[in-house]
C-alpha cells in the first residue's frame, strides 16, 4: 500500500490501483492551506483519516485531477494564494541583513557627501585652519564661528543656506547610522549570541548577510567563511592565477588587521572558531562564546 | 505586415518576433502583438537564431525551471495558450514579481521551490510535454535530468539553456558545452543553437526523451 498525496486529494494506492481516496474541498483557500501544510512537512488531516491504524509508505503515481472534477483554474488560484502566504513569513535574520547592508551604504554616502561638503566649504572659507571636518559639519550653521575673518566676501545667504542643508543631511545620516548600529547589536545578541560575542555584531551580521542567512552560514565550511567578502579576489585567483586572498570581511576584526605577522593564519583560526560559533547559534543555542574566545586567544598566542 | 512565423502562435513582422497576448509590463506592442526581446529572453534568441524545432506548442503542458520574474514565462504562456505552465523559482524576491504576472494569466501555476529537489513539488506538477530549463546552477544538467525523469512524458521534449559561465567560470565555453551534451546522452539531441549575439556564453539544446 502506498499513500499518494496530490494537490487535490490523498489517495491510497495498491499496486497501481486506487483503493480509497479523500478529496480536498474544491476551494482555492482550502487547497492553499493544504499546500502550505505539505510544504511545512506537516501531516494532513485527510492523510491521517485515510491511514488510520495502517502502516503505509509514501509513494508516487500519476493521477488525473480531471477525473475527480478538479480544474487547473483552481490550482492556479490556490498556488498564487499559497505563494502569497510564503511572503508573509520572513525569517528573523532578514531584518539584520537589511540593517547591516544599510549601514554600509550609509557609510559610503556619508563619505561621498563629506568630500563634497569640504570642497564646497573651502570656496567660502579658503583659509580654514581647522582640520577636523567632522567638527565643522556638526557646528556649521552658515557662519564660520571659530575664525570669521577667513570668510570669502561674496557669499550670498542662499549659498550659505544650501551648504547648511548639505551639512544637516550628513548629520542626519550619521544619526541613522548610529541607530542602526545599536539595532544590529541588539538583534545579533538575540539571533546569534555566540557569533556576535566572538566576532563582534557588525562582522557577524556582515557574514550572515553575505552568506544569505544564518542557516546557510551554519552549513558553510570555515574556509568559505574566511573568504566571505573576498569573492572578487578569489575568482581572480582561480581564473588567472593571481594571489589567493587570505581574508574577507573578517579582516575588519581588530585581531586580524592589527596583527603584524601570520595574518593569514590568524584569519584561518578566526574563521574556524566563527564557524563553530555559528553552528552553536543555529543548532544548540548554548552560549559558548567565552570558551571560544579563550581558545582563540590561546591558539593565536602560540605563534 | 504581421505574418505567422513557422511555429504555432508565434508571429513576425520581418524584424521582431511577436506573440499575441495582453502586455505584462510596459513592453512595446505592434497592433496588440507583444514584441519579444531576444536580449531579455533566451527562447526568443533561440528562435531568431533560426531553430528548426519549437517544442512548445498551442496545448503543451510545460515545466519551466528557473522562471525568475516571469519575462519568458509570459511569452511561453502566450504560445501555449491552451496548455499549462508550471513554473518553478527558488528566489523569494523575484517570485513576488512572478506572482503578480501570474495573477493576470490563467495558464500559469507558480511554485516556490528548489528545482534541485523535484520531490518537493511532485504533488503539484503532472507529467508534462516539455521541460524548459534556464537556471544558473553548476549542476544544471543533473537538475534537468532529475526533473525529466520525474515529469517528462515519453517522447516529450526538453529545452536547456546551458550556461557556460555558471557551470565553470574558468573553463572554455566550448569545453563546457561538449561536456554538457555528453552528459545528456540518455536523450536524443535534436538541435544545438548558440545564442550569440544576444546572449554571451550560452547554448540552447533541444532534445527528445526516448
Amino acid at each position: 500500500m502506498k499513500l499518494v498525496t496530490k494537490w487535490f486529494g490523498v489517495f491510497l494506492v495498491d499496486e497501481d490501483e486506487i483503493v480509497k481516496y479523500e478529496l480536498f474541498p474544491k476551494n482555492s483557500d482550502e487547497i492553499a492551506e493544504r499546500l502550505k501544510k505539505i510544504n511545512d512537512g506537516e501531516i494532513l488531516d485527510e492523510e491521517e483519516k485515510l491511514t488510520k491504524g495502517m502502516e503505509i509508505e509514501k509513494g508516487e503515481r500519476d493521477i488525473d485531477y480531471s477525473d475527480y472534477g478538479f480544474t487547473l483554474d483552481l490550482l492556479h488560484s490556490a498556488s498564487i494564494q499559497f505563494g502569497k502566504m510564503l511572503f508573509r513569513e520572513i525569517p528573523e535574520d532578514r531584518y539584520v541583513i537589511q540593517a547591516v547592508n544599510a549601514i554600509d551604504e550609509i557609510n559610503k554616502a556619508i563619505n561621498i557627501m563629506t568630500e563634497r561638503f569640504i570642497e564646497w566649504y573651502l570656496y567660502y572659507f579658503p583659509e580654514e585652519k581647522e582640520k577636523n571636518f567632522g567638527k565643522i559639519i556638526a557646528e556649521y550653521d552658515g557662519e564660520n564661528k571659530t575664525n570669521p575673518e577667513t570668510e570669502t566676501h561674496n557669499i550670498s545667504s542662499t549659498d550659505k543656506e544650501m551648504l547648511k542643508d548639505v551639512a544637516i543631511s550628513i548629520l542626519t545620516l550619521q544619526k541613522t547610522k548610529n541607530k542602526l548600529e545599536k539595532y544590529v547589536e541588539k538583534e545579533m545578541e538575540k539571533i546569534a549570541p555566540n557569533l556576535s560575542f566572538f566576532a563582534g555584531p557588525r562582522i557577524g551580521a556582515k557574514l550572515i548577510a553575505l552568506s544569505g542567512g544564518l542557516g546557510r552560514l551554519s552549513v558553510m565550511p570555515s574556509s568559505k567563511i574566511q573568504l566571505l567578502g573576498a569573492e572578487k579576489a578569489l575568482f581572480r585567483h582561480l581564473s588567472h592565477e593571481g594571489k589567493s586572498p587570505k581574508y574577507g570581511v573578517i579582516f575588519q576584526h581588530p585581531v586580524i588587521h592589527n596583527a603584524k605577522h601570520n595574518r593569514g593564519r590568524i584569519a584561518r583560526v578566526f574563521a574556524n572558531n566563527a564557524a563553530i560559533a555559528v553552528r552553536a547559534d543555529y543548532y544548540s543555542k548554548h552560549f559558548i562564546g567565552n570558551e571560544l574566545k579563550k581558545r582563540f586567544m590561546k591558539q593565536i598566542s602560540k605563534g | 505586415m504581421i505574418k505567422e512565423y513557422k511555429f504555432e502562435n508565434i508571429y513576425s513582422d520581418g524584424k521582431h518576433i511577436l506573440t499575441k497576448g495582453s502586455p505584462v509590463w510596459n513592453e512595446k506592442t505592434i497592433n496588440n502583438y507583444r514584441i519579444w526581446n531576444p536580449r531579455r529572453s533566451k527562447l526568443c534568441a533561440m528562435i531568431l537564431n533560426k531553430c528548426k524545432i519549437m517544442p512548445i506548442k498551442k496545448n503543451s503542458t510545460v515545466l519551466y525551471l528557473g522562471a525568475s520574474s516571469g519575462t519568458t514565462v509570459s511569452y511561453v504562456s502566450d504560445i501555449a495558450d491552451k496548455g499549462m505552465i508550471y513554473c518553478v523559482e527558488f528566489s523569494g524576491r523575484v517570485f513576488r514579481d512572478l506572482i503578480a504576472m501570474c495573477e493576470k494569466r490563467k495558464n500559469i501555476v507558480p511554485i516556490l521551490a528548489d528545482a534541485n529537489q523535484p520531490e518537493s513539488y511532485q504533488h503539484i506538477v503532472e507529467s508534462v510535454d516539455v521541460v524548459y530549463q534556464d537556471i544558473a546552477q553548476r549542476n544544471q544538467i543533473q537538475i534537468f535530468k532529475k526533473n525529466a525523469k520525474m515529469f517528462l512524458k515519453k517522447n516529450g521534449y526538453g529545452i536547456i539553456m546551458v550556461k557556460a559561465r555558471s557551470i565553470d567560470t574558468t573553463a572554455r565555453p566550448e569545453d563546457v558545452y561538449k561536456k554538457a551534451v555528453e552528459d545528456l546522452k540518455d536523450f536524443e539531441i535534436l538541435e544545438k543553437i548558440g545564442l550569440e549575439p544576444y546572449c554571451k556564453d550560452h547554448l540552447a539544446v533541444a532534445l527528445e526523451n526516448k
